[in-house]
């Protein structure tokens, strides 16, 4: 009590001089309080529980520690390196496929049509917002093998029926398929963005040394565009890995697995198996392996 | 969007896994007050009738039944028990026999003892197949049995004439194929369906014929043995004789049903329901058969689907509960209506007897469909589905599909099918 009358005649400078600069530096973080504590709560929390829960496994009941018995299971799973390489696949064959054409609708919205731009953006924009589950009911009426829509043209052109969903390669094709219907107008929007901050000096330029619009494309456009395909190629690597409500809705993983991808494999073992020591481990590996993945992209396509 | 996915999976993850003690609440004795009721499609409807004659009963007791989707059962399941909170969880719920297993191992007494509250007395009022699955391992009974689904070949009876076949010459699997070759020669219609994605039911119905499952009593995997060989050997014989279409789920074979591109379908006694309501314009020409056997007078019975009432831990009115379960399965009445209006048969002995059932059907041409699904009810074989039920499911498919779509061959495949078992589940593999 008797240090707060002491210092009187310093007391309101300090305070004064103290408190604004208080004030100024807590600010910031009050308002960007209920961010942190959220993504600490629902997100920060979630990610080291998993981490211990993959040391875990489930014995009558109670998660036990395990050590890296999990780890050691996982890398002995022939289904688990099934389901990496079916995930691989569809990596290696969608992904270019899906960015190639997103260029190119991204380039005719941009330059070509000019009347009906709006709805076109929203015509291809629309399925990556449709809900999957409603999308797959169409899908199953359109891919069956025996009643379905695309068979019943492919024979009235004279070529025989495929087995979309009953025959583990077309099963995979018919995941692709519909994975870049669904994705294709997502990264179009994204590369669109990137094509609009293109300055226009530079093809004004190259039209007057005579380019043609294709080597316009090639020297100026994609050159241009490499931030932003680096951007949709990196979170497409990304969206691959975490592929699955396209494969369990479409075609339940199967048939043989064909279709099963790593994050179904999770979701089968955690939520279906009640193993959740063994999936949180898969999903670390998974982790692991984006990370890696992303980092070679980035090495790639750096060093400009 | 999809990056959103794992940071959710974790944090069920976390929400599932995180906290899996719950303690009971103090039971309370009186019966009155509230209670929840989760269940799906046709048994929601089924309990929702019951509920005014069980007010009338029981005046103090008011019951809610909440219907959702099996899926949306399960997983609200899951992350109420895991939370073990009261309000997240029903007082009953609706919960299938090949998932009780999973439930009681993996969340210790999240389900109430009913031997302990007095269920015992009418333990031997259902057939054995159904109730024995719901016995835990000291004895007491787990969940109040409803509905079981005796399986069944459903066959077109038009088809059949066109075809030159009586059903009534189909006595084993080999009569079956011979059929269905005769059938595909003079009416190019093919035999029936084979889900290659979803569940191939008609191979777990040949394990059962042989006293086995995925399981056998004793938990240990049958994947190795003669009845699992004997029966993929049949499936392929039936593939190479071409009488199967391939489907990749049920709705697809349900398509096939509705385009005359099968004339018969090898399913569990619900299949009934299906067919009247989806194909109303195939009216009197379906007929029912018992499943063929493997050899004359080898088991004909098989068990698919089926579903049971439990009452959780966590429920403070569980006396409640209680009465509403026993009146939902072991009311005689009760149990024919279920039937009757929503072709769940009934588990309950004295309900299968009951003369409603002796009716002819006029679906299926005047047929005693009931009284047939009845004999093979009675007769139904136990399993063992234990708590690694779907995750055997899934591998026993795997190698069905490795067999018909890529020629592998049969012991190769349930070798494979054995071993990943074995890696992931820790069970023995049985070599009977």
């Amino acid at each position: 009590m008797s240090n707060t009358v002491t210092p009187k005649t310093k007391a309101p400078q300090t305070s004064k001089g103290k408190s604004t600069k208080n004030k100024a530096g807590l600010a910031p973080y009050v308002f960007i309080a209920p961010a942190i504590i959220l993504f600490l709560l629902f997100t920060g929390y979630p990610i080291v529980y998993s981490l211990v829960l993959s040391f875990t496994t489930n014995v009558e009941g109670v998660n036990t520690f395990s050590g890296f018995e999990n780890y050691i299971r996982l890398f002995k799973d022939s289904l688990f390196y099934e389901s990496l390489f079916n995930t691989f696949i569809i990596l290696i064959f969608q992904v270019p496929i899906m960015i190639m054409l997103a260029v190119i609708l991204a380039n005719v919205l941009h330059s070509g049509i000019h009347r009906f731009k709006g709805v076109l953006r929203v015509a291809f924009f629309t399925p990556t917002v449709t809900s999957l589950v409603a999308a797959a009911v169409i899908f199953l009426l359109i891919l069956n093998q025996d009643f379905g829509i695309l068979n019943f043209i492919l024979q009235s052109m004279g070529i025989d029926r495929i087995p979309w969903l009953n025959d583990p390669f077309w099963a995979k094709v018919s995941l692709i398929m519909v994975t870049i219907w669904r994705w294709t107008g997502y990264n179009m929007i994204i590369i669109l963005a990137g094509l609009q901050v293109i300055p226009k000096d530079l093809y004004e330029a190259a039209s007057i040394d005579g380019a043609t619009p294709l080597r316009k494309f090639f020297s100026i456009t994609l050159p241009q565009l490499k931030p932003v395909l680096l951007f949709a190629f990196v979170m497409s690597t990304i969206g691959t890995f975490q592929l699955f409500d396209e494969a369990f809705n479409l075609t339940d993983g199967g048939p043989i697995n064909a279709t099963t991808t790593v994050t179904m494999y999770l979701y089968e073992n955690g939520f279906e198996y009640f193993d959740f020591g063994y999936a949180s481990s898969i999903a670390y590996v998974v982790v692991l392996i984006i990370a890696v993945l992303s980092f070679i992209q980035f090495k790639l396509a750096g060093d400009d | 969007m999809r990056l959103k996915w794992p940071l959710s999976a974790a944090v069920v993850l976390v929400l599932t896994a995180g906290c899996s003690e719950n303690e009971s609440t103090i039971e309370t004795e009186e019966a009155a007050g509230e209670i929840t009721v989760w269940a799906w499609n046709l048994e929601a409807d089924y309990l929702i009738d019951l509920v005014p004659e069980f007010e009338d009963l029981y005046p103090d007791i008011k019951v809610n039944i909440l219907k959702l989707s099996g899926d949306q059962v399960y997983q609200r399941l899951t992350t109420g028990l895991a939370a073990g909170v009261e309000s997240q969880l029903p007082d009953l719920v609706q919960v299938e026999n090949q998932r009780i297993d999973l439930y009681m191992d993996n969340f210790q007494e999240s389900f109430v003892n009913l031997s302990d509250m007095g269920f015992d007395e009418h333990r031997d009022k259902f057939v054995e197949g159904k109730i024995s699955p719901l016995i835990n391992d000291e004895g007491g009974v787990m969940a109040f049995p409803r509905d079981t689904g005796p399986m069944a070949v459903f066959y077109r009876a038009d088809l059949f004439e066109d075809a030159g076949i009586d059903a009534n010459d189909i006595v084993t699997w080999d009569d079956y194929i011979e059929a269905g070759e005769q059938m595909l020669e003079r009416t190019g219609t093919l035999m029936t369906g084979i889900q290659l994605t979803g569940d191939t039911q008609f191979y777990r119905a040949m394990l059962q014929q042989q006293d086995l499952f995925y399981f056998d009593l004793d938990g240990r995997i049958t994947a190795n043995t003669y009845a699992a060989l004997n029966a993929m050997e049949k499936l392929k014989e039936m593939d190479e004789a071409g009488l199967f279409l391939y489907a990749s789920n049920g709705e697809e074979v349900n398509a096939a049903i509705k385009n005359d591109a099968v004339a018969t379908v090898i399913s569990g006694s619900w299949q009934k329901g299906i067919i009247e309501d989806q194909m109303p314009e195939q009216e009197g020409l379906w007929r029912v058969m018992k499943l063929p056997a493997f050899e004359e007078g080898g088991l004909t019975a098989a068990n698919d689907g089926g579903s049971n009432l439990a009452i959780t831990s966590v429920s403070s009115n569980k006396e409640a509960a209680y009465l509403f379960g026993e009146f939902a399965s072991v009311n005689v009445d009760n149990q024919v209506h279920g039937a009757l209006s929503y072709g769940a048969y009934p588990a309950l002995i004295e309900a299968i007897d009951r003369p409603e059932f002796k009716e002819g059907d006029a679906f299926f041409g005047d047929q005693e469909v009931f009284t047939l699904f009845g004999e093979e009810a009675i007769d139904l074989p136990v399993v063992n589905f234990t708590d690694d039920y779907l995750r055997a499911q899934n591998t026993f498919n795997d190698a069905i599909g490795r067999v018909i779509l890529q020629d592998v061959p049969i012991d190769e495949a349930l070798e494979t099918a054995a071993n990943r078992l074995e890696a992931a589940t820790g069970r023995e593999v049985s070599d009977e």
